[in-house]
């Protein structure tokens, strides 16, 4: 711990305390997780087990860099490349307005760093803006993979309390344990619209059922027709029949987010259109600018080695 | 020497290395499936496992039954043996094993430089898209599969176990075999994943391979460590660390085990990511169009090659081929036409393997299998005898002509 000099105290991780500080030697500044280990405990929680391990093989500068774990007495640390702030921390900075731009290059960098997590069979499980890290040069960087996990294939069950409410996908929500990549591209989703809306939460609900009705009111109620076998999820439980609003969720009066593809049925229940059966993602919103509607289309190739991202921008719709 | 263990135990679920730290509550079971793959395992949401569904009471499971007792005195035959000054016990072993034995299988075999492929569907022309049918079922992840396949390989080669890394070592080869059989016994009656099997011999001996100082007294501790270890990092609901307390009959205290993990998690640097035979066999398996008596059978192949010292050089994306290539052979084959049929291009393509590559691991799975009812290493064959596993391990097939003469060229070479 000599070799680091604590500045401040940042936040909390899943599992442990996050300070900012300084190498002595090379005045870097990183950050450190310590996380406490104690005798009556059981040892190296398996949420650090799981972050150092997944994290040492995901080098990826979407992907924040965990250079070192130190081990002293009942205390082990992780160091990890420091970003000045998170994506929460931008929002609350911004006074409701986003740059166009700023939102293409956010959505892109989150995106490409999930698809260099699911080509290596691993599942984030827990985005959401609190987890994005952004540094000086505008690089948004995937952190906190204390509630990840390597997948095999084909998947197995796996633990349905994960992540955060607002991200949760309706399947997740109705207790589904077995899920796959699908699980991280609804949050991905729910965070484009947010980004997309300077901030706002797409669904910010305040218990499991709040969660799902805000769902249903802007998609719709899904059916067995719209969604089979959904009646037979863990904990499903009968809705109100909404019918969705277009597909268009208001986010503003200059924005919407076109959610017409984000379909229920997690076959295919990926935001982003055609992911499943192509590589490309699709994500769309429509904007409104001096009263004409703009339609935005983002194309993510999400193939890991050479993700590319184009925009069609500014197709009149209206 | 069995011992009964009467102890009455409270049962406890880990909640601190549970996958999440809010309390779980134990959730409806699903309806019976409809549609079962055999092979590849329920696919549905409507299915839960049965096992890794609700914390399970792991205590009064293995109340149930006899358990095998401490590994001290389970390992105690080969420490009975007379003590020989180590010089005479490391010779015999560096004679049958050239040291820098690592099965280097050649760069081109391993990554192919294969066209760089869209996705399955779009660019394979020569070979059958074997995930063409699953595009929509994203439980296969048919999106990534290759990117992961070709992933797995590259770590493969990264966590390399070498062959006859215990020369010049307390442990011996034997003492190893005494505790992986005791281990499969274990991890039987804590009913855990499989994958969590694999992994802790994994991490046995990528453990044994770097430390290299360890004294026998110490040997069971690592196997119930690196047990405790793979399951925080596999299972959803990891046994207490007490469990293995009372599993090693007290042998050990939590102090032990907690010591031990921070020894082991810091020799390995935390890497636990080295592939699992049973990722690549599902894989061949669904490339060969394999039936579930073949898979069953395979996995048998794989479990018993755990418990062989000899066995474990073998990456696990080749002895997974092989386990798969034997089934194939003794299984519906008449004819002792090695190969010509079985290892199909198709496979060859999704292996990565020819052949050639494949036979000499073949051998000596095949050896190992045909001496598996006279060895003193009983636990795997036990195991598959249950109808569970389709009673795969006193199947005929196992005793046939032809896989008593695959099993002699092992001998021969």
């Amino acid at each position: 711990m000599q070799k680091y000099e604590k500045l401040e105290k940042i936040g909390e991780g899943t599992y442990g305390t996050v300070f900012k500080a300084k190498n002595r030697e090379t005045h870097e500044i990183v950050a450190l997780k310590r996380v406490r280990l104690d005798d009556d405990d059981e040892g190296v929680p398996s949420s650090a087990l799981r972050e150092i391990c997944l994290l040492k093989e995901l080098k990826h500068k979407n992907i924040v860099r965990l250079y070192d774990v130190l081990h002293s007495d009942k205390k082990l640390t992780l160091v990890f490349e420091h970003c000045d702030q998170d994506l929460k921390k931008y929002f609350d900075s911004l006074n409701g307005e986003i740059d166009l731009d700023v939102v293409k290059s956010f959505l892109y960098q989150l995106l490409r760093g999930l698809a260099f997590c699911h080509s290596r069979n691993v599942l984030h499980r827990d985005l959401k803006p609190q987890n994005l890290l952004i540094n000086k040069n505008g690089e948004l960087k995937l952190a906190d993979f204390g509630l990840a996990r390597a997948f095999g294939i084909p998947v197995k069950c796996y633990s349905a309390e994960v992540v955060t409410l607002w991200y949760r996908p309706p399947d997740v929500l109705f207790g589904a344990k077995l899920y796959t990549t699908s699980i991280d591209m609804w949050s991905a989703g729910c965070i484009f619209a947010e980004l997309a809306n300077a901030g706002r939460p797409l669904f910010p609900g305040s218990d499991v059922d709040d969660q799902l009705k805000r769902i249903f009111k802007m998609l719709g109620t899904p059916t067995e027709e719209t969604w089979p076998d959904l009646t037979t999820l863990p904990d499903y439980k009968p809705f109100p029949q909404y019918h969705p609003t277009q597909g268009l969720a208001q986010l503003s009066e200059e924005r919407e987010v076109l959610l017409s593809h984000m379909f229920y049925n997690p076959n295919n229940k990926n935001i982003f259109n055609g992911v499943t059966s192509h590589r490309v993602c699709v994500c769309t919103f429509i904007y409104k600018k001096k009263n004409k509607r703009y339609l935005s289309k983002a194309l993510l190739n999400t193939r890991s080695q050479d993700a590319r991202i184009d925009f069609l921008l500014t197709i009149n719709v209206c | 020497m069995i011992l009964f263990l009467t102890l009455v135990r409270i049962p406890k679920v880990n909640h601190a290395n549970q996958e999440n730290i809010k309390s779980i509550k134990p959730s409806v079971i699903g309806v019976p499936t409809k549609e079962k793959r055999a092979v590849l395992g329920e696919i549905s949401n409507r299915v839960n496992t049965l096992r890794g569904v609700e914390p399970i009471d792991r205590i009064s499971l293995l109340q149930r039954k006899k358990v095998p007792v401490s590994k001290r005195q389970a390992i105690k035959p080969n420490i009975n043996l007379p003590e020989k000054p180590p010089v005479q016990i490391v010779k015999p072993i560096v004679k049958t094993t050239s040291s820098s034995n690592v099965i280097n299988v050649p760069a081109a075999l391993v990554s192919p430089k294969r066209e760089e492929r869209n996705s399955f569907s779009t660019d394979l022309l020569k070979f059958e898209d074997i995930d063409e049918q699953d595009k929509n079922n994203p439980i296969l992840v048919s999106l990534y599969t290759n990117d992961i396949h070709e992933y797995l390989r590259t770590l493969e080669n990264k966590f390399t176990i070498k062959k006859g890394y215990l020369a010049g070592q307390e442990i011996t080869p034997k003492m190893r075999c005494v505790l992986v059989d005791w281990l499969v016994e274990v991890h039987q009656q804590f009913r855990l994943m499989q994958e969590t099997l694999y992994l802790t011999i994994a991490i046995i001996d990528r453990f044994l391979q770097l430390f290299r100082t360890i004294d026998r007294k110490k040997l069971q501790l690592v196997g119930v460590t690196a047990m405790f270890i793979a399951s925080k990092y596999e299972e959803m609901y990891s046994p207490d660390i007490s469990d293995f307390v009372y599993i090693t009959d007290k042998a050990y205290s939590k102090v032990d085990i907690l010591n031990m993990e921070m020894l082991i998690v810091r020799t390995l640097d935390y890497s636990f990511g080295r592939p699992l035979p049973l990722h690549f066999l599902r894989r061949y398996s669904k490339a060969g169009k394999a039936l579930p008596v073949h898979h069953t059978m395979a996995k048998y192949f794989l479990e018993e090659s755990l418990v062989y010292y000899e066995m474990c050089h073998y990456p696990p994306s080749l002895i997974a081929a092989a386990a798969i290539y034997l089934a194939f052979l003794i299984i519906g084959n008449d004819e002792e036409d090695e190969g010509k049929v079985i290892w199909t291009d198709i496979l060859v393509y999704y292996s990565t393997y020819s052949k050639d590559d494949v036979l000499p691991a073949v051998h000596d799975i095949a050896a190992i299998i045909t001496n598996a009812e006279n060895s003193k290493y009983q636990a795997v064959r036990k195991k598959y005898v249950h109808v569970k596993h389709m009673k795969i391990s006193i199947r005929p097939e196992l005793k046939s002509p032809i896989m008593l003469s695959i099993a002699a060229k092992r001998n021969k070479s």
